[in-house]
């Protein structure tokens, strides 16, 4: 495992003529993307025409990405502007995002380690209550959990990968975990206020 | 309290790692290599006939000097001078600096240039051709 080639590498070694390691990408990265894409866009036709889209445009840039920075945060954030671009042009966004008075109040009343109690988060059904709620949850925040908790992105690694400052994924995300527990009091679990 | 927030985070990890994933089409990944070689194609084509246009654009400009300019260069100064280091080349050899310094000062820059600018973009042209050929995985050329 340790002898894996990195990403950047690979990348440089395609750039200079070795043209079997685009493929090498493609297959480290074509699941990710694919499930990426889908979760955001709600469609498997949908999702395979924008991934193809995704790795046609990282291809046709590969020569602007900095191997100074992560592969995966640059091909994710061309996924991600792929997916947006397409919900706009499908009039899906703007989104209907936080900003609600019910989430404000929220926020102001619910201290961190409360957001998600092990109440919660040790239902048997959690695995299917979540993924059914992310279809309901707007666009920014399914973003944000996807690629926190799924892909293991970081949070700094989020905020370059969504083009947004740091401060404002944080409590983005924080607003996200907030609407989970929304998401799934209102689907019947114990309200814990 | 960053302990209990680690452990909300590890259990988040774990839900979202439990979701299924989907599976692509097999024929996805030949789609995208396919769309990948496809633009490849048009982007070699496209420098070839960038290439080639070259070779005709060099050439055409180094007739068009040679026409326009080539009979007022055989009759300067310095085609004259430069003449004499073949027709009496002991003298030239006595005066060399002075010989120099004249060929120099009647050296015709403009001229030159106008000589010189389809000849670099045949060399361009030829750089670019050799490498295109070398880098040219699908045989276009």
């Amino acid at each position: 495992m340790e002898d894996r080639i990195s990403d950047e590498k690979l990348v440089q070694e395609y750039l200079s003529g070795e043209e079997k390691f685009v493929e090498e990408l493609l297959d480290r990265y074509l699941k990710p993307i694919y499930n990426f894409i889908f979760r955001m866009t709600g469609g498997r036709a949908v999702a395979e025409d924008l991934s193809q889209e995704t790795f046609l445009k990282a291809w046709k840039n590969l020569k602007r990405f900095d191997p100074e920075k992560k592969f995966s945060t640059w091909i994710f954030a061309i996924a991600k502007n792929t997916s947006f671009d397409y919900l706009k042009k499908k009039k899906e966004i703007p989104f209907s995002v936080f900003l609600d008075e019910e989430g404000e109040s929220w926020l102001e009343n619910i201290t961190d380690e409360n957001i998600l109690p092990d109440e919660i988060l040790e239902r048997k059904d959690i695995a299917a209550k979540v993924e059914e709620m992310l279809e309901k949850i707007p666009l920014h925040y399914r973003a944000i959990l996807l690629l926190h908790y799924k892909e293991d992105f970081s949070l700094h690694e989020i905020a370059e990968i969504l083009g947004e400052p740091y401060n404002t994924i944080k409590s983005r995300h924080r607003r996200a975990l907030i609407e989970i527990r929304k998401q799934l009091e209102r689907a019947g679990a114990p309200n814990l206020n | 309290m960053i302990i209990v927030l680690n452990y909300m985070s590890q259990n988040l990890k774990n839900i979202f790692k439990k979701l299924d994933d989907y599976s692509p089409s097999h024929e996805l990944k030949v789609k995208i290599l396919q769309s990948i070689k496809t633009q490849e194609k048009k982007s070699i084509k496209a420098k070839i006939m960038l290439t080639y246009a070259g070779f005709a654009s060099s050439i055409a400009l180094l007739i068009f000097a040679v026409v326009s300019f080539g009979q007022a260069f055989l009759q300067s100064e310095f085609w004259s001078l430069l003449s004499l280091s073949a027709s009496d080349a002991g003298t030239v050899m006595k005066y060399g600096g002075d010989y120099i310094f004249s060929l120099m000062e009647t050296f015709p820059v403009m001229m030159s240039i106008l000589f010189l600018i389809p000849i670099f973009i045949f060399f361009i042209s030829l750089d670019s051709y050799f490498r295109l050929n070398n880098s040219n995985h699908y045989n276009h050329i």
